[in-house]
């Protein structure tokens, strides 16, 4: 007999189909032979039995799980840029500088130099959502979150600090999003009523809209799109008939920023876009929407710098 | 995310309610839990998005009971009363087993009592070891000591009951 005896552990992993096979013939080959183990192994069946009855008996109340809730606020297939989780912090800044400038009071007429307009968000983290509004007032933000605001404290703060921001500039400004899984933390920092759009069901973005070239885009709105200076761009329509220019830009894998900009004469972009649940923004006539994850902190920061 | 999250809760949310509920011993809160930790895997798409499950379930479990032990500290802890208790002579002896079963399992060590949990939340031998860092062979040695301790706890709690009643 190769073995001499088998320990309990191994007796529990035979028990719970869990040893290697070339270990369970060995085992039950010593089995086989040796009495003694074979009483062990009944005694250790019954005391397997015995501590499941046990944990059954604390086993919580039979309920019918809740629908799947997270599904709902899933991404749409993400679009297949490299990650940038590095790019995350410049986002912010960008964030910032953008904002700063946005409320300098820019003429909504003047071009804007595309380096400076910007909506941005940081990714290096889960959660929480923050967005800004570009330039003047021909464009507009929007946001979306995809994870849930942690704190239902720290969304009222953001929402008052949106407020705030909001008086300032007169003009619509975002305040937080939060996510159906946290349906009490939105109650509270109940949103200041303004350019908060829940958009209308559609099918996924990427889906629908086709990809055009640069220069397309330049044509339909007569300026250079507004983009994330420094970030992989893509812009795409919807139709040849449909004068809406989408710029999407990937901040790191599962954040995924879009901006909608219309001619500055035809007004915002429609809400014919988003998926439902998505919430939009609109600022003039831009719409920004920022999907995936971001820091907590991103929108209180930036609105700190914007003050 | 090389598994579809949708399915895995479908077939890991009941498990993951059982093993928190164990936590914190209340069916709710377990359910908070794992959807929360659901959402967080929606956002942070795990590779092997079961086993994550299970530790970030875990990690918020802990974080929940140390609140609540906080709160708790203010509060008279209610004991089931079976002579006062209103409910039916079944729930309640239901509600007096649960408790016992509790005490026991608070007996064991922190890892055998995990080790015991996700073994009977439906994790498999290397799943466990890969979230407890035991080695593969070590699982069946704390399932074995963690299960004889269990039942030995349980016993031995019937009987200072027994002994108390007089």
């Amino acid at each position: 007999m190769s073995i001499s005896h088998v320990d309990d552990g191994q007796l529990h992993a035979y028990l719970d189909g869990e040893l290697p096979q070339a270990e369970a013939w060995r085992l039950e080959a010593h089995l086989g032979e040796c009495p003694a183990c074979r009483g062990r192994l009944e005694e250790q069946r019954a005391l397997i039995a015995r501590a499941s009855e046990l944990l059954a008996l604390a086993a919580p109340p039979a309920r019918a799980a809740p629908p799947f809730r997270p599904a709902e606020v899933q991404p749409p297939p993400p679009v297949r840029w490299p990650a940038r989780q590095p790019l995350a912090w410049a986002a912010t800044v960008v964030l910032a500088l953008a904002a700063g400038w946005y409320l300098r009071g820019e003429s909504p007429s003047s071009p804007v130099p595309p380096d400076r307009r910007a909506a941005g968000a940081n990714a290096a983290a889960p959660r929480e959502t923050a967005r800004t509004v570009p330039p003047s007032a021909r464009q507009t933000a929007e946001t979306k979150t995809l994870a849930p605001v942690r704190e239902a404290d720290e969304a009222a703060r953001s929402a008052a600090a949106a407020q705030r921001d909001q008086m300032i500039s007169g003009s619509a400004l975002p305040n937080p999003q939060i996510t159906p899984l946290d349906q009490a933390a939105r109650a509270k920092a109940a949103p200041p009523a303004s350019a908060l759009v829940a958009a209308a069901p559609a099918a996924p973005l990427a889906a629908r809209w086709e990809t055009i070239p640069w220069d397309t885009a330049r044509a339909i709105l007569g300026v250079e799109p507004v983009r994330i200076p420094n970030l992989p761009a893509v812009a795409k329509r919807s139709s040849a008939a449909d004068r809406v220019v989408l710029v999407e830009q990937q901040l790191a894998s599962g954040t995924v920023v879009r901006l909608q900009e219309r001619p500055a004469a035809e007004g915002a972009p429609g809400m014919e876009v988003g998926a439902s649940e998505r919430l939009a923004r609109y600022v003039g006539n831009l719409r920004v929407e920022i999907e995936g994850a971001l820091p907590a902190d991103s929108l209180s920061k930036l609105l700190e710098l914007v003050r | 995310m090389p598994e579809d999250l949708a399915e895995i809760y479908r077939s890991t949310f009941p498990a993951l309610v059982r093993f928190l509920y164990r936590k914190v011993w209340d069916v709710e809160r377990a359910e908070d839990l794992a959807q929360e930790a659901f959402a967080r895997a929606v956002v942070h798409k795990p590779e092997s998005a079961r086993g994550w499950l299970f530790v970030v379930g875990a990690n918020m479990a802990r974080d929940d009971a140390r609140r609540a032990a906080r709160e708790r500290r203010h509060l008279t802890l209610l004991k089931s009363d079976p002579t006062s208790a209103p409910a039916a002579d079944e729930a309640v002896h239901t509600e007096t087993e649960r408790s016992r079963v509790r005490t026991a399992l608070e007996q064991l060590t922190p890892r055998d009592r995990e080790v015991l949990l996700l073994w009977d939340a439906g994790l498999s031998y290397d799943e466990i070891a890969t979230q407890t860092g035991l080695a593969r062979g070590a699982v069946g040695t704390t399932l074995a000591r963690a299960r004889r301790r269990l039942v030995e706890a349980f016993a031995a709690g019937e009987q200072d009951e027994h002994i108390a009643r007089g």
